[in-house]
């Protein structure tokens, strides 16, 4: 809501009130929002032309050298005479401008110095609007009424000297929509209070004139109150300057005197009007009604509006020629051709309003104060003072009486309503000790009346503006607002103990799981958690939660998944050429549910928990230290990098469930080959983007169940398809550059138990640590050349099986391709006993005992 | 044997002694001088097949002779020893010199993670309200307009609808992306009988995005519900939570606002962490700036929740996390927090330690 400072002062009771809210401008800015009146802007409207003065051109010339400059002989005083060069076409002789002489600084830091144009001197400038900041368009220069004294400061000449705020209100504080509400919050500070502007009190007495129109209003409940005025026989439809100014302070373009009038009353009471030209409404007849079925209107802005069943109209009798309450019909707008006009003052039901608004997506001045509660008494106020203004603007008359409806309910909206505040109420949730006395002084500064019950009870009596004020609880807050909340005093609540949390458990899982990816070398990010299109075909099979209102193609469904952001994010990284990146995130992903047969589940929606981790480019950062030779200073993150988190991640999520422990995995196209698993996955773990993933050197992790190893789908880790590469990441086709990364599903369906008992809170009692052995370890290589088929797993298998008790670790030292097609594999077997040296005869016999396994369980062939 | 042998004995022994010193003391290196021991006094050497002539000696000869070549031998020792100790030394030193490294040259790379900032700070604000006794409650990020917005005194199409752009999941099944964290206190309130002592920390979005406005963003709420609870308190935990997170004895102060689900309402401001409420560009000149929005919880929200209004009140505060962590760390962009600039992001770990 913006005010002008001057318009504001003239609804005070005091003639200092405007010279008293210039001198305190800078407390009050301070102090308003302390009573919850944000104050989001201040501008002097002189700001920058305090230098500019009146003028006026003696004579002009055509400049010699440029065709479409003039040389103007321009005079302040007697004394003061100026040659000004000017390149607008509107100057002529005698005409009254605004000069900005040398040494003038005009907004936008734009400072005029005396300088020669095309050969000729010119000591100023003739200003604008634009150049004067009073517009932000304008054609030539700012031409002043024929009577302006010249030599006068420009600010003067326009009535300038006023300061604009504009207050960022919120909702509830509908009263504030206007100068009159906002002189009674100013009006506290400068010891003043609000005098309504003159108005004809109107009344609803017949009258002997026969009413030149009627009125019919179908839908009472939506509209308890409507008034309409016949006006004819305007003098004229000039706005008087000072209304303009008013007008063109708080932003609003003057028109005519038949719009501006109805905008004026609008800014100064807060009652919206309509004005209608009469000779376009047929019939003479308003009908207030709902909007049949197929009607449709083009309203004001010139947007033809299909209208709903629900939207109150008024209508003629051919159809509506107004949306009710917040935009007119074109057709019946009024114009400079205007004859005759009705005039509109009425009160319509804030929900009838927002539905429409809502409905509509349309806003206006009208609509906005509708929607938020206008004061009853307004309507008929606003009636009498537009009356007013009309008369004394126009010199018009009103034909016939005043056409209104009223509702017999709307009588008693008509009247301040009671509500009993409680002192120890007020103590109780403010913590401030008032009296009631004091409790009644700060209600009277805003007309708020009050009388005492009993010694603790005050009976309050709250005006028909306060819309917001109609529970005790509202009055509690009033009256801390203007006590002010910094005499609140402070205290610490008492430690109390409450029943055990049911979902704190998720949260520390995911701490859990930050903290152990942050305790690598990862880079935690937090990516939009929307799809594209693109994204979403990545994981196809997933029911997509989408938005019905999306900010932007890019962001149409909710992800499925966490490695596409991460994904995304490394193609922004490489776009700024950094070509290396260890990213993750440990956060929810959305799915619709599938199976709504479960009538317990609450929301046809479901989150799950993943983590998910992505690497790119080169494992080691170049050093100028490593060999050039070597091959492996440029090796890129592959595979077993990321396998290497996903066992990270499978160790943290064992101690909450032991099903991690039997985690295994599966070579993707070993999947694909797979009749039954495949489509298996896809129907259990649709949000694994499987179009992303190198089949050979991608795998799918399981965990064990009644459907065998391969019951539960975790989660994936692998290299990203050499298709989707250079694509994805934008880089040249062929650049060698590694991408690998990971997912797991860490919880499916956080919130389906939350009301039970929480999933993710059970922790596992910590198992038993077993001290390291004291005996020597014994360390010995094998070597063998298997079939390529063989997967070192089937043969760690086998190892461990003959190895025992006795095999603390086995490690995979070589794996290397045989001309044969065969594959050459080294591993080295950590031995050691708990109880005793191991003999080397013992030792022999193992590893004899293993090889013979392996030569025979694999016709390996051992290497020597 | 006569005494001859003895004096041709002895002089021998003088020649070794004399020529073993000089050369022993000239050695250039360890392995010269291990050369030098091998030839004078080893098990083949000079000294030994001198002292095998002793057994040809006299009785009385015998242990003069012996004595005397033992204390060359111990002379020869000794110098050796020296001289070892001094070119050990000579050729360490001389190693070191030879192994010295520029150690201005670049250092290898020990990688490091980084923690997001807005998951730094929303962990440091659990623990301190975990430390004032609030209990964590998370809950789902698409939520029935029901918990977002009704039970929380939102009245249909009402314009305190609209100051959240909410993103609709489905309108006709009243479904939307929750636009704060509140619907948990719903939840929780549900859930549980009073007293309650909550915070919930998460993820919420608005249909809104420019420079300071991104449709997903971090709240954490907190809400304590007991028989005798005031506004004292609302400020004494956010006073509590502003010195602790800030570090510092910075101000809060409450100014009244407009919430459906509190009443009275209040936004919190806190003295600009920047220039202490001097005034700052960061708080444009106020000495304040704005952190969160608080309240008495409505009446009509325990309504809703099935509580007794006439025995219990409450209040709740919310905050973005995103705006505290800028405030805390110094962070001037907010969409830098969702973009992905490795090198940016690097250059936190100096701040976050």
């Amino acid at each position: 809501m913006k005010i002008s400072l001057s318009w504001v002062a003239t609804y005070l009771n005091s003639s200092k009130a405007l010279e008293s809210l210039k001198k305190q401008a800078s407390v009050l800015e301070q102090r308003m929002p302390l009573v919850g009146l944000e104050v989001g802007s201040r501008k002097k409207l002189s700001e920058g032309i305090e230098d500019v003065v009146t003028a006026e051109i003696l004579s002009f010339e055509k400049h010699p050298e440029a065709d479409r400059l003039n040389v103007c002989k321009v005079k302040v005083s007697d004394k003061e005479i100026y040659s000004i060069v000017c390149g607008a076409s509107n100057v002529k002789q005698g005409l009254k401008v605004a000069l900005a002489r040398e040494g003038c600084v005009l907004p936008g830091n734009f400072k005029i110095k005396k300088s020669k144009i095309r050969g000729v001197e010119s000591s100023g400038m003739l200003c604008s609007e634009s150049e004067l900041g009073l517009a932000d368009a304008s054609e030539g220069i700012l031409e002043l009424p024929a009577k302006t004294t010249i030599g006068r400061p420009l600010v003067a000449a326009l009535g300038l000297d006023d300061e604009v705020w504009e207050f960022e209100l919120t909702p509830d504080r509908a009263d504030c929509l206007s100068h009159v509400g906002l002189a009674r919050e100013l009006g506290r500070y400068v010891g003043a209070s609000v005098q309504l502007p003159e108005y004809e009190k109107l009344n609803f007495e017949k009258s002997s004139d026969v009413p030149l129109i009627s009125l019919e209003v179908q839908a009472k409940r939506a509209c308890p109150f409507y008034s309409a005025q016949l006006l004819e026989g305007f003098k004229t439809i000039e706005t008087p300057q000072w209304m303009s100014s008013h007008l063109q302070a708080v932003g609003q373009r003057p028109k005519n005197a038949l719009v501006d009038i109805t905008n004026y009353v609008l800014m100064e009471l807060g009652q919206p009007l309509h004005a209608f030209d009469a000779d376009k409404i047929e019939g003479s007849k308003l009908i207030v009604r709902y909007a049949k079925k197929g009607e449709s209107l083009v309203t004001l802005d010139g947007v033809e509006r299909k209208l709903f069943k629900e939207d109150l109209v008024i209508a003629d009798s051919k159809g509506p020629v107004a949306i009710a309450g917040v935009m007119g019909g074109l057709e019946s707008a009024v114009s400079n051709e205007t004859k005759r006009v009705i005039l509109e003052s009425a009160y319509f039901n804030a929900d009838s309003i927002r539905g429409t608004v809502q409905r509509h997506k349309i806003h206006s001045e009208s609509s906005h104060r509708f929607e938020r509660g206008v004061d009853p008494n307004m309507a008929l106020v606003g009636a009498g003072r537009a009356l007013k203004l009309f008369k004394d603007i126009c010199g018009c008359r009103r034909r016939g009486a005043l056409v209104h409806f009223q509702a017999k309910t709307f009588s008693k909206k008509l009247e301040a309503h009671t509500i009993n505040l409680d002192l120890r109420a007020f103590k109780k949730v403010t913590g401030l000790d008032l009296q009631a006395k004091e409790i009644s002084d700060h209600l009277a500064t805003l007309e708020i009346g009050t009388e005492s019950r009993s010694a603790k009870v005050l009976k309050v009596f709250v005006p028909t503006h306060r819309v917001d004020l109609l529970r005790e609880i509202d009055l509690i807050e009033e009256v801390a607002r203007l006590a002010g909340f910094d005499g609140i005093p402070t205290r610490f609540p008492a430690m109390l103990s409450v029943s055990k949390p049911i979902t704190e458990g998720t949260f520390d899982l995911i701490q859990k799981l930050r903290v152990r990816m942050l305790g690598t070398s990862f880079v935690e990010l937090m990516p939009y958690c929307f799809f594209s299109d693109k994204e979403k075909e990545y994981a196809p099979d997933v029911k997509y939660v989408s938005l019905e209102n999306p900010l932007s193609h890019d962001w149409k469904y909710m992800r499925s998944n966490l490695s596409t952001g991460l994904l995304r994010s490394l193609a922004s990284s490489t776009a700024k050429g950094e070509y290396r990146a260890k990213f993750f995130e440990a956060s929810t992903v959305f799915e619709k549910r599938t199976d709504l047969t479960d009538v317990a589940l609450s929301s046809p929606t479901k989150e799950s928990l993943h983590v998910s981790w992505v690497l790119l480019g080169q494992r080691n950062k170049d050093h100028w230290s490593s060999d050039k030779s070597s091959v492996a200073r440029k090796e890129q993150f592959d595979f077993f990098d990321a396998k290497g988190a996903a066992d990270l991640i499978a160790q943290s999520m064992a101690t909450q469930d032991r099903i991690w422990q039997s985690m295994n995995l599966l070579p993707l196209w070993k999947v694909y080959d797979d009749p039954k698993l495949a489509p298996y996955v896809a129907e259990m773990a649709p949000w694994i983007p499987m179009n992303l993933l190198h089949p050979g050197r991608s795998a799918i992790y399981f965990t064990p169940g009644k459907k065998g190893p391969q019951t539960n789908v975790m989660g994936f880790v692998g290299e990203l398809h050499p298709l989707v590469k250079s694509d994805l990441l934008n880089v040249a086709t062929g650049k060698e550059l590694g991408v690998a990364f990971g997912e797991l599903r860490c919880v499916e369906d956080l919130w389906k138990s939350a009301y039970e008992k929480s999933t993710v809170a059970k922790i596992l009692k910590k198992g038993s640590i077993t001290a390291s052995s004291k005996f020597p370890f014994i360390e010995r290589d094998l070597a063998f050349v298997f079939e390529k088929s063989l997967s070192f797993d089937d043969i760690a298998k086998v190892v461990h099986k003959q190895a025992s008790d006795l095999l603390v670790s086995l490690d995979c030292l070589d794996v290397y391709p045989q001309e044969d097609g065969r594959v050459s594999v080294a591993m080295r077997l950590l031995l050691q006993s708990q109880e005793r040296t191991l003999e080397d005869n013992e030792v022999a016999s193992l590893i004899e005992k293993t090889t013979s396994a392996l030569v025979k369980t694999f016709k390996a062939e051992q290497r020597v | 044997m006569g005494s001859g042998n003895l004096d041709n004995f002895e002089k021998n022994l003088a020649l070794i002694e004399k020529r073993g010193l000089e050369l022993i003391s000239h050695a250039e290196d360890l392995q010269h001088l291990e050369t030098l021991r091998v030839e004078l006094f080893g098990k083949k050497g000079e000294l030994t097949s001198l002292m095998k002539q002793l057994g040809q000696m006299s009785h009385e000869e015998r242990p003069v002779a012996g004595q005397k070549a033992n204390a060359i031998r111990e002379a020869l020792t000794k110098s050796y020893d020296a001289r070892a100790v001094r070119l050990k030394q000579a050729s360490i030193t001389k190693q070191l010199e030879t192994e010295r490294v520029d150690v201005s040259l670049p250092a290898r790379e020990v990688p490091q993670s980084f923690e997001h900032p807005v998951f730094r700070a929303q962990a440091e604000i659990i623990s301190i309200l975990r430390a004032c006794g609030f209990v964590v409650e998370m809950g789902p990020e698409i939520e029935s307009e029901w918990n977002n917005f009704d039970s929380l005194n939102f009245p249909p199409n009402h314009p305190s609808r609209t100051m959240q752009d909410t993103f609709y999941v489905s309108r006709e099944e009243k479904l939307v992306l929750r636009t704060h964290t509140s619907p948990v206190q719903i939840r929780s309130m549900l859930r549980s009988k009073p007293p309650v002592r909550m915070i919930c920390p998460g993820r919420v979005y608005r249909a809104d995005y420019d420079h300071t406005h991104s449709p997903m963003f971090h709240q954490v709420e907190g809400l304590l519900v007991d028989e005798d609870v005031h506004m004292g308190d609302l400020k004494g935990i956010l006073q509590y939570l502003v010195s602790e997170f800030f570090g510092s004895e910075l101000k809060v102060r409450l100014r009244p606002s407009f919430f459906p689900f509190t009443e009275p309402s209040a936004e919190v401001d806190m003295q600009c962490c920047f220039c202490k409420g001097a005034g700052c560009r960061v708080c444009k000149s106020t000495g304040w700036i704005e952190i969160g929005g608080c309240g008495m919880v409505d009446p009509e929200v325990f309504k809703s929740v099935n509580y007794d209004i006439d025995k219990i009140r409450g209040f709740a505060f919310g905050m973005g996390i995103e705006r505290m962590a800028m405030l805390k760390y110094s962070i001037e962009d907010l969409r830098s927090f969702y973009e992905s600039d490795y090198r940016y992001f690097l250059q936190f770990p100096r701040w976050l330690v």
